[in-house]
Protein backbone atom coordinates (compact mmCIF):
# COMPACT_ATOMS: atom_id res chain seq x y z
CA UNK A 1 0.00 0.00 0.00
CA UNK A 2 1.25 3.38 -0.64
CA UNK A 3 0.54 6.18 1.57
CA UNK A 4 -0.78 9.15 -0.06
CA UNK A 5 -1.64 12.44 0.76
CA UNK A 6 -5.44 13.71 0.52
CA UNK A 7 -5.15 15.78 -2.60
CA UNK A 8 -7.93 18.30 -1.19
CA UNK A 9 -5.14 18.98 1.98
CA UNK A 10 -2.10 18.94 -0.50
CA UNK A 11 -4.02 21.87 -3.05
CA UNK A 12 -5.33 24.07 0.35
CA UNK A 13 -1.68 23.42 1.80
CA UNK A 14 -0.15 25.08 -0.93
CA UNK A 15 -2.42 27.74 -1.70
CA UNK A 16 -2.82 29.15 1.92
CA UNK A 17 1.07 28.93 2.23
CA UNK A 18 1.05 30.95 -1.12
CA UNK A 19 -1.22 33.96 0.09
CA UNK A 20 -0.07 36.25 2.28
CA UNK A 21 -2.78 35.75 4.79
CA UNK A 22 -0.56 32.88 6.24
CA UNK A 23 2.46 34.41 7.69
CA UNK A 24 0.48 37.85 8.19
CA UNK A 25 -1.54 35.20 10.90
CA UNK A 26 1.50 33.68 12.37
CA UNK A 27 3.19 36.71 12.97
CA UNK A 28 0.20 38.48 14.60
CA UNK A 29 -0.63 35.23 16.48
CA UNK A 30 3.24 35.22 17.60
CA UNK A 31 2.77 38.53 18.95
CA UNK A 32 -0.31 38.58 20.97
CA UNK A 33 1.37 35.63 22.72
CA UNK A 34 4.80 37.68 23.60
CA UNK A 35 2.60 40.56 24.31
CA UNK A 36 0.66 38.73 26.69
CA UNK A 37 4.36 37.14 28.74
CA UNK A 38 5.60 41.20 28.46
CA UNK A 39 2.34 41.99 30.21
CA UNK A 40 2.94 39.75 32.74
CA UNK A 41 6.07 41.02 33.98
CA UNK A 42 5.50 44.86 33.25
CA UNK A 43 2.61 44.35 35.48
CA UNK A 44 4.67 42.43 38.23
CA UNK A 45 7.08 45.28 37.70
CA UNK A 46 4.78 48.26 38.74
CA UNK A 47 3.49 46.43 41.60
CA UNK A 48 6.64 46.38 42.61
CA UNK A 49 7.39 43.12 43.26
CA UNK A 50 11.17 41.93 42.80
CA UNK A 51 11.39 38.27 42.61
CA UNK A 52 13.39 36.87 39.93
CA UNK A 53 12.89 33.37 41.09
CA UNK A 54 9.62 32.60 42.27
CA UNK A 55 8.30 29.06 41.07
CA UNK A 56 4.64 30.40 41.45
CA UNK A 57 5.63 32.81 38.11
CA UNK A 58 6.44 30.32 36.30
CA UNK A 59 2.70 28.22 36.88
CA UNK A 60 1.31 31.47 36.46
CA UNK A 61 2.20 32.53 33.08
CA UNK A 62 1.88 28.56 31.87
CA UNK A 63 -1.65 28.88 33.08
CA UNK A 64 -2.40 32.05 31.50
CA UNK A 65 -0.29 30.84 28.19
CA UNK A 66 -2.79 27.75 27.95
CA UNK A 67 -5.77 29.93 28.18
CA UNK A 68 -4.98 32.08 25.74
CA UNK A 69 -3.70 30.17 23.36
CA UNK A 70 -7.17 28.04 23.26
CA UNK A 71 -8.86 30.98 23.61
CA UNK A 72 -7.11 32.75 20.37
CA UNK A 73 -7.22 29.45 18.55
CA UNK A 74 -10.55 29.35 18.89
CA UNK A 75 -11.63 32.72 17.68
CA UNK A 76 -8.89 31.72 14.73
CA UNK A 77 -10.43 28.62 13.75
CA UNK A 78 -13.50 29.47 12.65
CA UNK A 79 -11.52 31.76 9.95
CA UNK A 80 -9.81 28.80 8.42
CA UNK A 81 -12.74 26.43 8.20
CA UNK A 82 -16.04 28.52 7.81
CA UNK A 83 -15.42 29.03 4.03
CA UNK A 84 -14.35 25.48 3.21
CA UNK A 85 -16.61 24.52 1.66
CA UNK A 86 -19.24 27.50 0.52
CA UNK A 87 -15.85 29.39 -0.36
CA UNK A 88 -16.07 26.33 -3.35
CA UNK A 89 -19.63 26.83 -3.71
CA UNK A 90 -19.11 30.79 -3.98
CA UNK A 91 -15.87 30.19 -6.23
CA UNK A 92 -17.73 27.31 -8.62
CA UNK A 93 -15.28 24.96 -7.90
CA UNK A 94 -17.08 22.38 -5.46
CA UNK A 95 -19.40 20.92 -8.77
CA UNK A 96 -15.76 19.98 -10.33
CA UNK A 97 -14.25 18.69 -6.99
CA UNK A 98 -17.45 16.62 -6.57
CA UNK A 99 -17.24 15.30 -10.20
CA UNK A 100 -13.41 13.56 -9.52
CA UNK A 101 -13.24 10.04 -7.93
CA UNK A 102 -12.95 11.92 -4.39
CA UNK A 103 -15.65 10.96 -1.90
CA UNK A 104 -17.24 13.97 0.09
CA UNK A 105 -15.98 12.38 3.19
CA UNK A 106 -12.17 12.87 1.51
CA UNK A 107 -12.97 16.42 0.51
CA UNK A 108 -14.81 17.07 4.10
CA UNK A 109 -11.55 15.25 5.75
CA UNK A 110 -9.15 17.50 3.13
CA UNK A 111 -10.47 20.53 4.56
CA UNK A 112 -10.43 19.75 8.04
CA UNK A 113 -6.51 18.41 7.83
CA UNK A 114 -5.83 21.09 6.05
CA UNK A 115 -7.39 23.81 8.43
CA UNK A 116 -5.46 21.62 11.56
CA UNK A 117 -2.03 21.61 9.82
CA UNK A 118 -2.14 25.16 10.14
CA UNK A 119 -3.32 25.32 13.87
CA UNK A 120 -0.43 22.58 14.49
CA UNK A 121 1.80 25.30 12.44
CA UNK A 122 0.71 27.74 15.24
CA UNK A 123 0.99 25.67 18.03
CA UNK A 124 4.47 24.83 16.95
CA UNK A 125 5.27 28.85 16.37
CA UNK A 126 4.17 29.07 20.15
CA UNK A 127 6.39 26.62 21.83
CA UNK A 128 9.31 29.16 21.83
CA UNK A 129 7.00 31.27 23.62
CA UNK A 130 5.72 28.59 26.10
CA UNK A 131 9.35 27.41 26.92
CA UNK A 132 10.02 30.45 28.91
CA UNK A 133 8.38 28.01 31.78
CA UNK A 134 11.04 25.81 31.49
CA UNK A 135 13.62 28.69 32.64
CA UNK A 136 11.56 28.73 36.06
CA UNK A 137 11.12 24.95 36.53
CA UNK A 138 8.01 23.28 37.78
CA UNK A 139 6.33 21.96 34.18
CA UNK A 140 7.50 19.64 32.10
CA UNK A 141 7.80 19.20 28.63
CA UNK A 142 5.30 16.14 28.60
CA UNK A 143 2.59 18.54 30.43
CA UNK A 144 2.97 21.21 27.73
CA UNK A 145 2.71 18.16 25.36
CA UNK A 146 -0.79 17.40 27.00
CA UNK A 147 -1.93 20.55 27.04
CA UNK A 148 -0.92 20.99 23.05
CA UNK A 149 -2.82 17.88 22.19
CA UNK A 150 -5.96 18.97 24.36
CA UNK A 151 -5.98 22.09 22.33
CA UNK A 152 -5.57 20.54 19.13
CA UNK A 153 -8.55 17.82 20.23
CA UNK A 154 -10.54 21.12 20.99
CA UNK A 155 -9.29 22.84 17.06
CA UNK A 156 -10.85 19.08 15.96
CA UNK A 157 -14.20 20.32 17.25
CA UNK A 158 -14.36 23.52 16.59
CA UNK A 159 -12.92 23.05 13.29
CA UNK A 160 -15.54 20.33 12.37
CA UNK A 161 -18.52 23.03 13.32
CA UNK A 162 -17.12 25.75 11.01
CA UNK A 163 -17.16 22.91 8.58
CA UNK A 164 -20.27 21.61 8.95
CA UNK A 165 -22.20 25.22 8.84
CA UNK A 166 -19.96 25.78 5.44
CA UNK A 167 -22.00 22.66 3.88
CA UNK A 168 -24.75 23.88 5.57
CA UNK A 169 -24.86 27.22 4.39
CA UNK A 170 -24.71 28.33 1.12
CA UNK A 171 -22.86 31.36 1.97
CA UNK A 172 -19.69 32.30 3.57
CA UNK A 173 -20.88 34.92 5.56
CA UNK A 174 -23.83 33.18 6.83
CA UNK A 175 -21.55 30.43 8.05
CA UNK A 176 -19.18 32.36 9.68
CA UNK A 177 -21.84 34.16 11.64
CA UNK A 178 -23.46 30.74 12.66
CA UNK A 179 -20.21 28.97 13.91
CA UNK A 180 -19.20 31.86 15.90
CA UNK A 181 -22.59 32.08 17.78
CA UNK A 182 -22.42 28.90 18.17
CA UNK A 183 -18.83 28.95 19.85
CA UNK A 184 -19.84 31.95 21.68
CA UNK A 185 -22.83 29.18 23.72
CA UNK A 186 -20.26 26.87 24.06
CA UNK A 187 -17.95 28.74 25.90
CA UNK A 188 -20.10 31.33 27.98
CA UNK A 189 -23.45 30.23 27.18
CA UNK A 190 -22.58 27.17 29.27
CA UNK A 191 -21.35 28.28 31.99
CA UNK A 192 -23.77 31.33 31.92
CA UNK A 193 -26.54 29.01 31.57
CA UNK A 194 -25.25 26.41 34.25
CA UNK A 195 -25.14 29.77 36.77
CA UNK A 196 -28.39 30.60 35.88
CA UNK A 197 -30.18 27.05 36.04
CA UNK A 198 -28.11 26.80 39.64
CA UNK A 199 -29.47 29.47 41.05
CA UNK A 200 -32.84 29.43 39.88
CA UNK A 201 -33.25 25.65 41.45
CA UNK A 202 -31.59 26.79 44.41
CA UNK A 203 -34.45 29.15 45.14
CA UNK A 204 -37.33 27.56 43.58
CA UNK A 205 -36.29 23.55 45.10
CA UNK A 206 -33.87 25.01 47.78
CA UNK A 207 -30.73 22.84 46.78
CA UNK A 208 -27.72 22.99 43.72
CA UNK A 209 -27.34 20.74 40.83
CA UNK A 210 -25.90 17.28 41.92
CA UNK A 211 -22.29 16.81 41.71
CA UNK A 212 -23.44 14.80 37.99
CA UNK A 213 -25.27 17.35 36.69
CA UNK A 214 -23.08 20.00 37.08
CA UNK A 215 -20.52 17.74 35.95
CA UNK A 216 -21.91 17.06 32.78
CA UNK A 217 -22.82 20.19 32.07
CA UNK A 218 -19.69 22.88 32.44
CA UNK A 219 -17.66 19.58 31.21
CA UNK A 220 -18.66 20.33 27.51
CA UNK A 221 -16.72 23.97 28.00
CA UNK A 222 -13.15 23.69 26.44
CA UNK A 223 -11.94 26.17 28.82
CA UNK A 224 -13.37 24.15 32.08
CA UNK A 225 -11.56 21.19 30.30
CA UNK A 226 -8.51 22.33 30.09
CA UNK A 227 -8.87 24.34 33.53
CA UNK A 228 -8.79 20.79 34.64
CA UNK A 229 -5.87 19.76 33.27
CA UNK A 230 -3.98 22.62 34.15
CA UNK A 231 -5.11 22.32 38.01
CA UNK A 232 -3.91 18.42 38.04
CA UNK A 233 -0.35 19.62 36.33
CA UNK A 234 0.07 22.46 38.69
CA UNK A 235 -1.58 21.47 41.62
CA UNK A 236 -2.95 25.00 42.18
CA UNK A 237 -5.46 27.07 41.29
CA UNK A 238 -8.85 24.46 42.10
CA UNK A 239 -11.40 26.78 40.66
CA UNK A 240 -12.48 24.33 38.15
CA UNK A 241 -12.65 21.30 40.77
CA UNK A 242 -14.14 23.82 43.05
CA UNK A 243 -17.10 24.91 41.33
CA UNK A 244 -17.67 21.24 40.50
CA UNK A 245 -17.48 20.63 44.28
CA UNK A 246 -18.79 23.59 45.95
CA UNK A 247 -22.15 22.62 46.32
CA UNK A 248 -22.25 18.75 45.68
CA UNK A 249 -21.37 16.44 48.76
CA UNK A 250 -19.86 12.72 48.23
CA UNK A 251 -17.80 13.84 45.42
CA UNK A 252 -15.37 11.30 43.98
CA UNK A 253 -11.63 11.76 44.14
CA UNK A 254 -10.84 10.97 40.96
CA UNK A 255 -12.86 14.38 39.68
CA UNK A 256 -9.73 16.19 38.56
CA UNK A 257 -9.49 14.12 36.06
CA UNK A 258 -13.15 14.00 35.21
CA UNK A 259 -13.90 17.17 33.08
CA UNK A 260 -11.47 17.26 30.60
CA UNK A 261 -11.66 13.38 30.08
CA UNK A 262 -14.90 14.19 29.31
CA UNK A 263 -14.83 17.27 27.21
CA UNK A 264 -12.11 15.43 24.84
CA UNK A 265 -14.77 12.61 24.72
CA UNK A 266 -17.16 15.28 23.75
CA UNK A 267 -15.21 17.11 21.19
CA UNK A 268 -14.42 13.35 19.31
CA UNK A 269 -17.86 11.87 18.99
CA UNK A 270 -19.38 15.56 18.14
CA UNK A 271 -16.37 16.02 15.76
CA UNK A 272 -17.46 13.17 13.98
CA UNK A 273 -21.02 13.24 13.79
CA UNK A 274 -20.49 16.91 12.20
CA UNK A 275 -18.21 15.68 9.55
CA UNK A 276 -20.29 12.57 8.53
CA UNK A 277 -23.19 14.95 8.43
CA UNK A 278 -20.96 17.70 6.49
CA UNK A 279 -20.03 14.72 4.00
CA UNK A 280 -23.99 13.82 3.55
CA UNK A 281 -24.89 17.68 2.91
CA UNK A 282 -22.61 18.11 0.01
CA UNK A 283 -23.00 14.75 -1.41
CA UNK A 284 -23.37 15.09 -5.10
CA UNK A 285 -26.70 13.66 -6.70
CA UNK A 286 -28.30 13.88 -3.20
CA UNK A 287 -31.04 15.91 -4.28
CA UNK B 1 -23.33 4.61 -26.32
CA UNK B 2 -24.91 7.75 -23.98
CA UNK B 3 -28.60 6.78 -23.46
CA UNK B 4 -31.17 8.98 -21.83
CA UNK B 5 -34.75 7.05 -21.63
CA UNK B 6 -37.92 9.15 -20.22
CA UNK B 7 -35.92 11.63 -17.60
CA UNK B 8 -37.91 13.24 -15.44
CA UNK B 9 -36.47 16.38 -13.17
CA UNK B 10 -39.04 18.18 -11.05
CA UNK B 11 -38.12 21.57 -8.93
CA UNK B 12 -41.24 20.99 -6.28
CA UNK B 13 -44.14 21.17 -8.65
CA UNK B 14 -41.81 22.54 -11.67
CA UNK B 15 -41.02 20.39 -14.37
CA UNK B 16 -37.90 21.17 -15.80
CA UNK B 17 -37.80 18.16 -17.49
CA UNK B 18 -40.09 15.95 -18.71
CA UNK B 19 -39.65 12.69 -20.37
CA UNK B 20 -36.73 13.64 -22.31
CA UNK B 21 -35.35 10.37 -24.74
CA UNK B 22 -32.21 10.55 -26.62
CA UNK B 23 -29.20 8.45 -27.77
CA UNK B 24 -25.75 9.37 -28.95
CA UNK B 25 -23.32 7.14 -30.90
CA UNK B 26 -19.96 6.09 -29.84
CA UNK B 27 -18.03 9.27 -31.83
CA UNK B 28 -20.37 11.41 -32.29
CA UNK B 29 -20.98 15.09 -31.17
CA UNK B 30 -24.54 16.04 -30.04
CA UNK B 31 -25.65 19.23 -30.41
CA UNK B 32 -28.30 20.17 -27.45
CA UNK B 33 -29.82 22.83 -28.33
CA UNK B 34 -32.88 25.35 -27.05
CA UNK B 35 -33.43 28.32 -25.92
CA UNK B 36 -32.72 29.27 -21.92
CA UNK B 37 -34.61 27.79 -19.56
CA UNK B 38 -35.71 25.00 -21.19
CA UNK B 39 -33.81 22.14 -19.26
CA UNK B 40 -30.10 21.90 -20.51
CA UNK B 41 -27.85 22.30 -17.44
CA UNK B 42 -30.73 20.31 -15.43
CA UNK B 43 -30.27 17.27 -17.79
CA UNK B 44 -26.23 17.48 -17.90
CA UNK B 45 -26.14 17.84 -14.13
CA UNK B 46 -28.15 14.84 -13.89
CA UNK B 47 -25.61 12.82 -16.37
CA UNK B 48 -22.71 14.51 -14.59
CA UNK B 49 -24.26 12.52 -11.54
CA UNK B 50 -24.18 16.43 -9.62
CA UNK B 51 -28.38 15.63 -9.32
CA UNK B 52 -30.57 13.01 -9.18
CA UNK B 53 -33.11 12.34 -11.77
CA UNK B 54 -37.06 12.20 -10.44
CA UNK B 55 -37.63 9.56 -12.69
CA UNK B 56 -35.77 8.07 -15.80
CA UNK B 57 -32.32 6.55 -16.25
CA UNK B 58 -29.00 7.51 -17.94
CA UNK B 59 -27.00 4.80 -19.40
CA UNK B 60 -23.47 4.76 -20.31
CA UNK B 61 -22.64 0.97 -22.61
CA UNK B 62 -26.24 -0.37 -20.58
CA UNK B 63 -24.84 0.42 -17.72
CA UNK B 64 -27.57 3.25 -15.52
CA UNK B 65 -25.16 5.85 -13.86
CA UNK B 66 -28.09 7.58 -11.73
CA UNK B 67 -27.32 4.10 -9.52
CA UNK B 68 -23.78 3.74 -9.72
CA UNK B 69 -21.88 6.80 -8.89
CA UNK B 70 -18.64 5.39 -9.78
CA UNK B 71 -19.65 4.80 -12.96
CA UNK B 72 -20.26 8.04 -13.54
CA UNK B 73 -16.76 9.34 -12.45
CA UNK B 74 -14.43 6.59 -14.38
CA UNK B 75 -17.33 7.43 -17.81
CA UNK B 76 -18.18 10.94 -18.08
CA UNK B 77 -16.12 14.35 -18.24
CA UNK B 78 -17.71 17.24 -16.92
CA UNK B 79 -17.42 21.09 -17.95
CA UNK B 80 -20.50 22.82 -16.73
CA UNK B 81 -21.88 26.52 -17.97
CA UNK B 82 -20.16 28.65 -15.14
CA UNK B 83 -17.32 27.50 -13.27
CA UNK B 84 -14.04 28.90 -11.18
CA UNK B 85 -10.60 28.39 -10.21
CA UNK B 86 -7.95 28.87 -6.98
CA UNK B 87 -6.14 31.74 -7.07
CA UNK B 88 -2.49 30.87 -6.27
CA UNK B 89 -2.70 27.95 -8.06
CA UNK B 90 -0.21 27.37 -11.46
CA UNK B 91 -1.56 25.64 -14.33
CA UNK B 92 0.45 22.58 -14.37
CA UNK B 93 -0.74 22.27 -10.06
CA UNK B 94 -4.33 23.05 -11.11
CA UNK B 95 -3.76 20.00 -13.64
CA UNK B 96 -1.85 17.66 -11.05
CA UNK B 97 -5.13 18.58 -8.14
CA UNK B 98 -7.66 16.74 -10.25
CA UNK B 99 -5.32 14.07 -11.56
CA UNK B 100 -4.81 13.92 -7.39
CA UNK B 101 -8.54 13.64 -6.96
CA UNK B 102 -8.87 11.15 -10.05
CA UNK B 103 -6.66 8.81 -8.66
CA UNK B 104 -3.93 9.01 -11.14
CA UNK B 105 -0.61 7.64 -10.36
CA UNK B 106 1.81 10.22 -9.67
CA UNK B 107 4.63 8.27 -12.28
CA UNK B 108 1.56 8.52 -14.96
CA UNK B 109 0.60 12.40 -14.14
CA UNK B 110 3.31 14.04 -15.83
CA UNK B 111 2.73 12.52 -19.81
CA UNK B 112 -1.30 13.35 -19.09
CA UNK B 113 -0.85 17.05 -18.18
CA UNK B 114 2.09 17.44 -20.66
CA UNK B 115 -0.29 15.89 -23.26
CA UNK B 116 -3.99 17.74 -22.38
CA UNK B 117 -1.94 21.61 -22.22
CA UNK B 118 -0.76 20.48 -25.78
CA UNK B 119 -4.28 19.40 -27.03
CA UNK B 120 -5.45 22.44 -25.45
CA UNK B 121 -2.73 24.58 -26.66
CA UNK B 122 -2.12 26.11 -22.92
CA UNK B 123 1.65 23.85 -22.86
CA UNK B 124 3.57 27.97 -22.69
CA UNK B 125 1.39 28.76 -19.37
CA UNK B 126 2.22 25.78 -17.37
CA UNK B 127 4.00 28.35 -15.00
CA UNK B 128 1.54 30.93 -14.83
CA UNK B 129 -1.41 31.21 -12.37
CA UNK B 130 -4.34 29.93 -13.21
CA UNK B 131 -6.20 33.39 -12.24
CA UNK B 132 -4.58 35.26 -14.94
CA UNK B 133 -5.49 33.51 -17.52
CA UNK B 134 -7.79 34.68 -20.23
CA UNK B 135 -11.49 33.30 -20.28
CA UNK B 136 -10.82 31.33 -23.01
CA UNK B 137 -7.91 29.90 -21.61
CA UNK B 138 -9.33 29.04 -18.44
CA UNK B 139 -12.29 27.71 -20.39
CA UNK B 140 -9.53 25.53 -22.26
CA UNK B 141 -7.75 24.55 -18.98
CA UNK B 142 -11.07 23.44 -17.81
CA UNK B 143 -11.68 21.43 -20.85
CA UNK B 144 -8.36 19.95 -20.56
CA UNK B 145 -8.95 19.35 -16.93
CA UNK B 146 -12.27 17.38 -17.80
CA UNK B 147 -10.00 15.21 -19.83
CA UNK B 148 -7.73 13.82 -17.26
CA UNK B 149 -9.38 10.21 -16.98
CA UNK B 150 -9.23 10.06 -19.95
CA UNK B 151 -13.27 9.65 -19.90
CA UNK B 152 -15.17 7.81 -22.85
CA UNK B 153 -18.55 10.79 -22.65
CA UNK B 154 -17.71 14.26 -22.75
CA UNK B 155 -20.32 16.88 -21.57
CA UNK B 156 -20.05 20.48 -22.34
CA UNK B 157 -22.47 22.75 -20.76
CA UNK B 158 -22.45 25.89 -23.23
CA UNK B 159 -18.42 25.84 -23.76
CA UNK B 160 -18.68 28.68 -26.34
CA UNK B 161 -20.65 31.43 -24.33
CA UNK B 162 -18.69 34.13 -23.51
CA UNK B 163 -15.90 33.76 -25.62
CA UNK B 164 -14.81 35.85 -28.43
CA UNK B 165 -14.91 34.22 -32.12
CA UNK B 166 -11.17 33.29 -32.18
CA UNK B 167 -11.88 31.72 -28.92
CA UNK B 168 -14.83 29.82 -30.35
CA UNK B 169 -12.65 28.46 -33.58
CA UNK B 170 -10.36 27.51 -30.81
CA UNK B 171 -12.58 25.52 -29.15
CA UNK B 172 -13.94 24.03 -32.33
CA UNK B 173 -10.37 22.80 -33.41
CA UNK B 174 -9.95 21.02 -29.87
CA UNK B 175 -13.76 19.57 -30.22
CA UNK B 176 -12.71 17.83 -33.77
CA UNK B 177 -9.70 16.74 -32.01
CA UNK B 178 -11.20 15.05 -29.39
CA UNK B 179 -13.96 13.69 -31.85
CA UNK B 180 -11.22 12.23 -34.04
CA UNK B 181 -9.90 9.92 -30.67
CA UNK B 182 -13.04 8.46 -30.70
CA UNK B 183 -14.96 10.61 -27.47
CA UNK B 184 -18.73 10.93 -27.42
CA UNK B 185 -19.82 14.50 -27.13
CA UNK B 186 -22.44 15.90 -25.94
CA UNK B 187 -22.62 20.02 -26.04
CA UNK B 188 -25.04 22.53 -25.34
CA UNK B 189 -25.96 25.65 -26.36
CA UNK B 190 -28.50 28.14 -27.19
CA UNK B 191 -27.15 28.87 -30.13
CA UNK B 192 -28.09 27.16 -33.32
CA UNK B 193 -25.14 28.32 -35.83
CA UNK B 194 -22.10 27.36 -33.01
CA UNK B 195 -23.61 24.21 -33.45
CA UNK B 196 -24.77 23.01 -37.00
CA UNK B 197 -20.81 23.22 -38.13
CA UNK B 198 -19.58 21.38 -35.67
CA UNK B 199 -22.24 18.91 -34.53
CA UNK B 200 -22.92 15.20 -36.02
CA UNK B 201 -26.35 14.57 -34.94
CA UNK B 202 -28.51 17.65 -33.59
CA UNK B 203 -31.64 17.34 -30.87
CA UNK B 204 -33.50 20.51 -30.32
CA UNK B 205 -35.11 20.45 -26.46
CA UNK B 206 -37.91 23.23 -25.56
CA UNK B 207 -39.87 23.02 -22.50
CA UNK B 208 -38.50 19.78 -20.71
CA UNK B 209 -39.02 17.94 -24.25
CA UNK B 210 -37.05 16.88 -27.02
CA UNK B 211 -38.87 18.30 -30.21
CA UNK B 212 -36.20 16.72 -33.11
CA UNK B 213 -33.56 15.11 -32.96
CA UNK B 214 -31.69 14.40 -35.85
CA UNK B 215 -28.42 14.54 -38.36
CA UNK B 216 -28.21 18.47 -39.38
CA UNK B 217 -29.93 17.44 -42.54
CA UNK B 218 -32.35 15.59 -41.59
CA UNK B 219 -33.62 18.15 -39.08
CA UNK B 220 -33.94 20.68 -41.92
CA UNK B 221 -35.40 18.06 -44.14
CA UNK B 222 -38.28 17.35 -41.35
CA UNK B 223 -38.84 20.56 -40.30
CA UNK B 224 -39.42 21.85 -44.29
CA UNK B 225 -39.71 20.28 -47.61
CA UNK B 226 -39.81 23.81 -49.16
CA UNK B 227 -37.01 25.67 -51.10
CA UNK B 228 -36.55 28.96 -49.88
CA UNK B 229 -35.90 31.80 -52.68
CA UNK B 230 -34.54 35.50 -52.55
CA UNK B 231 -35.23 37.39 -55.05
CA UNK B 232 -33.68 41.17 -55.45
CA UNK B 233 -35.39 43.66 -57.72
CA UNK B 234 -34.54 46.87 -58.50
CA UNK B 235 -38.29 48.03 -60.00
CA UNK B 236 -41.43 46.67 -59.14
CA UNK B 237 -41.75 45.84 -56.04
CA UNK B 238 -45.18 45.82 -55.35
CA UNK B 239 -45.80 43.84 -59.07
CA UNK B 240 -43.46 41.05 -57.55
CA UNK B 241 -44.96 40.60 -54.40
CA UNK B 242 -48.44 40.58 -55.57
CA UNK B 243 -47.41 37.79 -58.34
CA UNK B 244 -45.68 35.67 -56.03
CA UNK B 245 -48.84 35.72 -53.80
CA UNK B 246 -50.91 34.23 -56.65
CA UNK B 247 -48.87 31.56 -56.98
CA UNK B 248 -50.00 28.67 -55.29
CA UNK B 249 -47.00 27.03 -55.45
CA UNK B 250 -45.34 30.11 -53.28
CA UNK B 251 -45.80 30.52 -49.49
CA UNK B 252 -44.35 32.88 -47.07
CA UNK B 253 -43.28 35.50 -49.17
CA UNK B 254 -41.76 38.40 -46.41
CA UNK B 255 -40.60 41.31 -47.89
CA UNK B 256 -37.18 42.57 -46.52
CA UNK B 257 -35.36 45.88 -47.25
CA UNK B 258 -33.51 44.56 -49.92
CA UNK B 259 -34.80 41.88 -51.27
CA UNK B 260 -37.90 39.32 -50.97
CA UNK B 261 -38.04 35.95 -49.61
CA UNK B 262 -40.40 33.03 -50.40
CA UNK B 263 -40.99 29.22 -49.72
CA UNK B 264 -41.45 27.68 -52.77
CA UNK B 265 -43.05 23.72 -53.31
CA UNK B 266 -42.27 22.47 -56.70
CA UNK B 267 -39.18 21.52 -59.31
CA UNK B 268 -36.98 23.40 -61.32
CA UNK B 269 -39.83 24.38 -63.82
CA UNK B 270 -41.81 25.39 -61.11
CA UNK B 271 -39.02 27.77 -60.25
CA UNK B 272 -37.92 29.00 -63.92
CA UNK B 273 -42.03 29.76 -64.63
CA UNK B 274 -41.66 32.13 -61.30
CA UNK B 275 -39.12 33.75 -62.80
CA UNK B 276 -40.40 34.02 -66.55
CA UNK B 277 -44.02 35.56 -64.94
CA UNK B 278 -42.01 38.23 -63.08
CA UNK B 279 -40.04 39.28 -65.91
CA UNK B 280 -42.77 39.23 -68.20
CA UNK B 281 -44.49 41.87 -65.88
CA UNK B 282 -41.69 44.02 -66.19
CA UNK B 283 -40.24 43.52 -62.85
CA UNK B 284 -36.72 44.50 -63.11
CA UNK B 285 -34.99 41.66 -61.13
CA UNK B 286 -31.54 41.44 -60.60
CA UNK B 287 -30.76 38.38 -58.68
CA UNK B 288 -32.98 35.27 -57.65
CA UNK B 289 -31.24 32.51 -56.43
CA UNK B 290 -32.26 30.00 -53.54
CA UNK B 291 -30.93 30.72 -50.26
CA UNK B 292 -29.30 28.42 -47.94
CA UNK B 293 -31.70 27.49 -45.39
CA UNK B 294 -29.50 26.99 -41.79
CA UNK B 295 -30.66 25.23 -38.98
CA UNK B 296 -31.68 28.66 -37.23
CA UNK B 297 -34.71 28.79 -40.23
CA UNK B 298 -35.67 25.24 -38.63
CA UNK B 299 -35.15 26.08 -34.99
CA UNK B 300 -37.22 29.11 -35.00
CA UNK B 301 -40.11 27.00 -37.28
CA UNK B 302 -39.87 24.28 -34.77
CA UNK B 303 -40.05 26.88 -31.50
CA UNK B 304 -42.90 28.70 -33.63
CA UNK B 305 -44.83 25.57 -34.04
CA UNK B 306 -44.77 24.42 -30.50
CA UNK B 307 -46.35 27.58 -29.44
CA UNK B 308 -48.83 27.30 -32.07
CA UNK B 309 -49.90 23.89 -30.85
CA UNK B 310 -50.27 25.32 -26.89
CA UNK B 311 -52.51 28.41 -28.18
N1 LIG C 1 -32.28 24.45 -8.47
C1 LIG C 1 -33.40 24.84 -9.12
N2 LIG C 1 -34.56 25.01 -8.44
C2 LIG C 1 -35.68 25.38 -9.09
N3 LIG C 1 -35.78 25.60 -10.40
C3 LIG C 1 -34.67 25.44 -11.13
C4 LIG C 1 -33.42 25.05 -10.53
N4 LIG C 1 -32.49 24.96 -11.50
C5 LIG C 1 -33.12 25.30 -12.65
N5 LIG C 1 -34.42 25.58 -12.43
C6 LIG C 1 -35.41 25.93 -13.46
O1 LIG C 1 -35.51 24.86 -14.35
C7 LIG C 1 -35.59 25.32 -15.69
C8 LIG C 1 -34.50 24.73 -16.52
O2 LIG C 1 -33.27 25.29 -16.15
P1 LIG C 1 -31.90 24.90 -16.82
O3 LIG C 1 -31.78 23.42 -16.82
O4 LIG C 1 -30.83 25.67 -16.16
O5 LIG C 1 -32.13 25.43 -18.30
P2 LIG C 1 -31.08 25.75 -19.47
O6 LIG C 1 -29.76 25.20 -19.09
O7 LIG C 1 -31.67 25.08 -20.67
O8 LIG C 1 -31.05 27.23 -19.64
C9 LIG C 1 -35.55 26.84 -15.62
O9 LIG C 1 -36.87 27.33 -15.73
C10 LIG C 1 -34.98 27.13 -14.27
O10 LIG C 1 -35.52 28.32 -13.75
MG1 LIG D 1 -27.96 26.28 -18.93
Amino acid sequence: MKLSVNPVLEKEAKIKMRSWRAPALLSVYLLFLSGLVILYFVSRNLDGYYSNFDPRTALNIYTMLSFFQLGLLIFIIPGLTSAAISGERERQTLDLLLCTRLSSWSVVIGKLTASLSHVMLLIAASIPVFSIVFLYGGISPLDVISVFLFQIVTAFLVGSIGIFFSSLFKRTAVATIVTYTVLLMLVVGTIAGYVFYAVTRHRLLGWYPSFWESLSILSVNPFIGLGALLEKQTGHFGFVSEMLRRHSTNVPHYIEDLPWMINIGFNIVLSVVLLLLSAWLIKPGRR
Amino acid sequence: MLMIENLVKKYGKFTAVNELSFEIPKGHIFGFVGPNGVGKTTTIKIIAGLMKPTAGRVLIEGDDITKNRRKVREKVGYMPDFFGVYDNLKVDEYMDFYCAANRIDVSGRKKIIADLLELVDLSQKRESYVDSLSRGMKQRLCLARSLVHDPAVLILDEPASGLDPRARIEMKEILKALQSMGKTILISSHILPELSELSTSIGIIENGKMVVTGSVQDIMLQTSNKRLLKIEVIDGVETAIKILKEQPAVSEVIRNIDNIEFGIEGDGHTVSDILTELVKNNVKVIYFGERQKNLEDAFMRITKGEEANEA
